[in-house]
């Protein structure tokens, strides 16, 4: 029941031309029991007063009205059905359309909490969901009434005396229905539960192919598929047997109310036929009325089919609705400060931040702790520090990907939350750490971030990223198409096309969350020259493993658990710091066998 | 109707006749019900004839034979009911773990040639297509042939004239079942191929949002997004509207039927071919006739869509897998973990090759380095070891046994593989180290998170060893790798492929692991990818790549000696400009 309610809201909140198709296809469907009512009575005619008293004119009469009432009806039902499927679609397609909208508002942290693969469900299934059960809806579950109410009338009109029959049966049935019907909704999302449960194994055993073929464990992994593909079947046995004694009780009920007319009638139709009294029922009111139960059926069955449906609809809108109503956790500001061309200069004052947890709570747990120094314009800025220590977390709060929970990220002097989000993020390049690329032609993934740019601009790009070559060599050049994730591409080579994409920009703030992991050293100090060169006086902020990385920074910052653990040069580092010059020479050995190795080239 | 969609509707029709007793069973129940319903209208026409002649002494009997009927009627049809939703059940159960396992037999080179959404869409939406036939449309296609064929039978020993005009809804149904069915199921293949292009766009930008908004492309994928779901849009509501129309332009033509019915049968009834009554039945079974009739029509679409969609499933579960045990296979219960690579050559893609004559030799328990440039083909070497792919021509022998001839569970199991792309499993940290080795016990688990420095992190998750992961969204990078490696030392293999394994690792953490790895190989084979050069400086043999082609192999004090590729590569991390750097005095430790 809360399934129409939560269907009507829907239709309330549509715009004024989808409400006038809604109201225009409710008066169809008015038309549309009727003429299913008059049909019956027409063919009812045609054995009365036409077969029975053997008259050729009535029957090919009425016959002509039966055909004139059933071609009107296709044609309201043809109208009907094409306004019920342009608002079921219209529907569908706001629904998808303002929900990526929404998506695209919403920030990392939001993103995180309800997860990419959470939204992706959205988007498509619920969407399919609710527009095959909004259709149905329109078109069929608004008869049914009508046809109760016509069927009853109708029962009152020829043989009031079994109108309480017909009262009782249609109760019996309906109490019958609203008892087994609303505990399908339930059972119906439990079996999608599962279904997804089961859909996470199929996916993650095509993701993660390498890794189960590797490990040998298809066998494991053939268990657990079959553990819930068993499970999926319980859950889908479960509504199917209810839905398996529907027709059944149906029928009995119609024959019980059959049997119990015929009990009730009979004697007073056999005295009707004896004494000839033209008031008593007659035996073709008999075969009426179970014609008029027969129809009472129909709007049964309809709710007892279109209900489960409608409880799919509220459970896909709830979902759609959770998205609509999450506050982003990054917003424009109210009067937000146009920075102009920023000079690149980072400040990071007593920042502490914590993820959100599931209530949007900032965890127990801080990632950063109290962390505070400057990055000057034009400086290389390198990050290093242990596994889990912060690093991508820190640099993902400068374009505001994530807010600080306490402290303040400045940028030019300006807090970063009081800057038009769009001008801050436009002067910021960032290369991932997990290089997303999109499907579609290499040129069009490195003009991502600056659509406009030449051919010529994106080359430079290309070379600096010392990609150029590599994108030569391929078939059609920067024409190329890249597989899904860029699969046809190795990790250093996606790494390259990443940093590229970023550089293409055109930045004033370049950020590189460990961007050359994949890539050769030698590769990577070319990348590392050129960017020194061609980059000059931006702000290029790196998060790096390796040493030769960091090493060349303006200053290397030192993360430990969250806190700045050491800033300076390396050579300030060297001397001050005995875990950055353990790093340094886990790395590259001691100083004096590398000095040594140099000098004998 | 080809040979083809014939062919695939009993091969489905097979997965629900799986359980032949059941099936009978179930038909029997459905047969019986339906046969005691077509009895219903004589004892009623009994019971009514009875009073039109004034005799109401039978009514109480009538009324019991009739809730009787009834009863027994609703009971075997409420069997069959249930009977035929476990025997479509079932089917599906049987047809998903068919094609699960199908997919896990066939090789990388398959998924490589496949789009990971038309894989989803077949394990989704024509699965879903085919759950829709098995547990609507066949029963209800059994139930209308079943009722088809008693009333039929009925009629015929009543008058087969008649008969003749009942039927002849048959070809006026079927020519707008068809002519509708047809531009239904065009409109509905056409809207699934927009839908598929929609949602494949959808995937990519919901699950690459966060680079979307990185470089602030959200208005233009929403146009996308917009531009997309209008095209689906349009084709969807065609199909909905004409799907919808079905049943209406069914109604016509069934009442078209009645009308003739009427009007042959009373043309008949007065020239006294047949009695009046007769007529009457016939209307009445033109009625049910059509009912039936509409039950067909709504399963035409239903049929369409799991041929479709079974043609797609079978296409998976008929692909050959093309590395598969030979038939003398030898199983290999232990190895010592000598390698060799004879003159290989390979290539992923015919136009392209990657490996060219590849030799090497590893005695069993030495560490070897592979260095090289992105795209040398590093990677491609772990991925032929491990028969990921098989190769074009040469021999790669483990213990001096051609690895095609090993049976591929004892091949995989002496090698663990740490890979590039650390994967793991949405469900529990302890699920996904124990799926390194079969019986690994809670114990050696822990332990092997505690060798790969992972314990820590994990004590910190909220549940420990039993949190959760969702596709280790909840953790770093680093940490990640960590997790994979804890799952290699699990799986305590005789020969250990690193591929990168430590790279978002930083070195003081990687330095521990690699004490602790140091334990572990010492007495194994071991394959170390790595750019970092300090990482497999220690190894027993360096083998450089370029191109594909291996330039030179040897210990890394032979190699730099030799002041080749290697040599050049090495000094290229000690940069001119960081020499000065590096001359700084060292911190007093």
């Amino acid at each position: 029941m809360s399934g129409i309610a939560a269907f009507l809201r829907v239709v309330g909140i549509m715009p004024r031309s989808q409400q006038r198709n809604f109201v225009v296809a409710q008066v169809g469907v008015v038309m549309m029991v009727i003429a299913q009512l008059v049909v019956p009575l027409l063919i009812q005619d045609i054995i009365d007063e036409g077969i029975l008293a053997e008259d050729l004119g009535s029957i090919s009469r009425t016959a002509f009205a039966m055909i004139c009432w059933s071609v009107a009806n296709l044609a309201v039902a043809g109208g009907v059905a094409y306004l019920s499927a342009a608002t079921a679609t219209n529907f569908a397609h706001a629904i998808r359309t303002h929900l990526y909208d929404k998506i695209t508002t919403l920030s990392y942290g939001n993103i995180d909490r309800l997860s990419s693969g959470g939204l992706l469900v959205r988007m498509t299934s619920d969407v399919n969901i609710m527009r095959t059960s909004f259709m149905m809806t329109m078109f069929m579950l608004f008869q049914a009434p009508w046809l109760l109410l016509g069927a009853v009338a109708l029962v009152w009109w020829q043989t009031p005396e079994l109108l309480w029959v017909m009262g009782a049966v249609v109760l019996v049935t309906a109490a019958f229905v609203l008892a087994v019907a609303p505990a399908l909704g339930p059972l119906y999302a439990a079996a999608q539960r599962r279904l997804d449960r089961l859909n996470v194994v199929f996916r993650e055993n095509i993701a993660g192919i390498r890794v189960v073929k590797a490990f040998n464990r298809d066998e494991l992994e053939t268990e657990r598929f079959r553990e819930r593909n068993h499970d999926l079947y319980d859950a889908q046995l479960r509504p199917a047997f209810r839905v398996a004694s529907f027709q059944p009780v149906l029928f009995g009920l119609l024959y019980g109310a059959v049997g119990l007319a015929v009990v009730v009638v009979g004697p007073d139709i056999a005295d009707g036929v004896v004494a000839a009294d033209p008031d008593a029922v007659t035996p073709g009111e008999l075969t009426t009325f179970f014609n008029y139960l027969l129809t009472a059926m129909i709007p049964i069955m309809i709710v007892a089919f279109v209900l489960p449906e409608l409880s799919k609809f509220q459970a896909s809108l709830e979902r759609a609705i959770e998205v609509f109503e999450t506050e982003p956790d990054v917003t424009q500001p109210d009067k937000a400060t146009d920075p102009g061309p920023i000079s690149g200069r980072i400040e990071f004052r007593d920042v502490s931040m914590s993820y959100l947890d599931d209530d949007g709570r900032p965890g127990s747990l801080p990632v950063l702790a109290n962390l505070s120094f400057t990055i000057e314009p034009g400086e290389t800025v390198a990050i290093l520090g242990q596994t889990g220590s912060g690093k991508t977390s820190l640099i993902n709060l400068i374009p505001r990907f994530y807010d600080v929970t306490e402290g303040a990220v400045l940028i030019d002097g300006h807090d970063v939350r009081e800057l038009d989000l769009d001008a801050l993020r436009q002067q910021i390049g960032i290369a991932p750490q997990q290089a997303q690329l999109f499907a579609g032609s290499i040129i069009e993934n490195l003009r991502y971030g600056n659509v406009d740019s030449s051919f010529e601009e994106v080359q430079r790009a290309a070379e600096i990223a010392d990609a150029h070559e590599f994108i030569s060599s391929q078939v059609a050049g920067y024409d190329s198409m890249l597989a899904e994730q860029g699969n046809n591409l190795s990790g250093g080579q996606r790494q390259r096309l990443s940093l590229a994409r970023a550089i293409n920009v055109d930045p004033r703030i370049l950020l590189l969350d460990d961007t050359t992991s994949a890539v050769d050293v030698a590769t990577e100090a070319r990348i590392q020259r050129r960017l020194r060169d061609e980059l000059a006086g931006r702000t290029v902020v790196i998060v790096a493993q390796r040493i030769s990385t960091a090493i060349g920074a303006d200053k290397i910052v030192l993360l430990d658990d969250g806190r700045v653990d050491a800033i300076g040069t390396h050579a300030e580092l060297m001397a001050s710091s005995a875990a950055y010059a353990e790093i340094v020479e886990s790395q590259l050995g001691s100083i004096d066998e590398v000095v040594d190795l140099l000098e004998h080239r | 109707m080809n040979t083809r969609r014939r062919g695939t509707l009993v091969r489905l029709f097979g997965y629900f006749a799986r359980q032949r007793l059941r099936l009978g069973f179930a038909m029997a129940m459905l047969i019986a019900g339906s046969v005691i319903m077509s009895f219903q209208p004589v004892v009623f026409g009994a019971a009514v004839d009875d009073l039109a002649a004034g005799d109401s002494s039978g009514v109480g009997r009538s009324a019991a034979t009739i809730v009787g009927l009834a009863v027994l009627s609703a009971l075997f049809s409420f069997v069959s009911n249930r009977e035929l939703a476990v025997l479509a059940q079932r089917a599906m159960e049987d047809l998903r773990n068919d094609l699960f396992e199908s997919m896990q037999t066939l090789s990388l080179r398959y998924y490589d040639s496949q789009s990971a959404g038309d894989l989803d869409a077949r394990i989704t939406s024509d699965i879903e297509a085919i759950n829709q036939f098995f547990s609507a449309a066949i029963a209800r296609m059994i139930a209308a042939t079943m009722t088809l064929s008693t009333m039929l039978v009925i009629m015929f020993a009543l008058d087969p004239l008649m008969t003749g005009v009942v039927l002849l809804i048959v070809p006026m149904a079927v020519v707008v079942i068809g002519v509708l069915g047809r531009r239904v199921q065009a409109d509905f293949s056409s809207f699934q191929q927009n839908v598929g292009e929609l949602n494949g766009y959808v995937e990519e930008v919901v699950q690459g949002q966060k680079t979307v908004q990185a470089f602030a492309r959200q208005a233009g994928s929403a146009t996308h997004v917009r531009a997309l779901s209008e095209e689906a849009r349009k084709v969807d509501r065609s199909s909905q509207f004409l799907s919808y129309l079905m049943q209406p332009a069914v109604r016509l033509v069934n009442n078209l039927d009645i009308a003739l019915i009427a009007l042959i049968g009373g043309v008949r009834a007065v020239n006294g071919s047949i009695t009046v009554g007769e007529v009457v039945s016939f209307v009445g079974y033109g009625q049910q006739f059509g009912g039936q009739m509409m039950q067909l029509s709504q399963v035409v679409s239903q049929v369409g869509s799991a041929v479709a969609g079974g043609r797609r499933v079978f296409e998976v579960l008929d692909a050959e897998p093309d590395i598969v045990d030979a038939d003398d296979a030898r199983p290999m219960a232990t190895a010592e973990g000598e390698v060799e690579f004879a003159h290989v050559d390979f290539s992923y893609t015919p136009d392209k090759q990657i490996l060219f004559d590849n030799t090497f030799h590893v005695p069993a328990g030495q560490t070897i380095g592979l260095v090289g440039p992105t795209g040398a083909g590093k990677s491609t070497i772990i991925n032929l070891l491990t028969r990921f792919y098989d190769i074009d021509s040469g021999t790669i022998t483990i213990d001096g046994v051609d690895i095609t001839e090993i049976r591929l569970d004892d091949l995989r199991h002496r090698c663990g593989v740490v890979l590039q792309v650390p994967f793991l499993f949405t469900e529990t940290v302890m699920y996904n180290l124990q799926y390194g080795r079969e019986g690994a016990t809670r114990d050696e688990c822990v332990a092997a998170a505690k060798q790969a420095n992972a314990h820590e992190f994990i004590q910190r998750l909220p549940d420990g060893y039993d949190t959760v992961l969702e596709r280790g969204e909840n953790l770093s990078q680093g940490q990640r790798q960590l997790l994979t490696i804890a799952r290699a030392i699990v799986s305590d293999p005789d020969v250990l492929v690193l591929d990168e394994a430590t790279s978002s690792v930083d070195t003081r953490t990687e330095r521990r692991i690699q004490e602790a790895l140091d334990a572990l190989l010492a007495d194994r084979t071991s394959f170390v990818i790595a750019h970092r050069l300090s990482t497999i400086r220690d190894a027993d043999q360096i083998i450089v790549l370029d191109a594909g082609r291996i330039q030179e192999i040897g210990p890394h004090d032979e190699l730099m000696a030799a002041r080749g590729f290697y040599h050049r590569l090495y000094l290229e991390q000690f940069r001119p400009e960081l020499l000065d750097a590096l001359r700084a005095p060292p911190a007093a430790r």
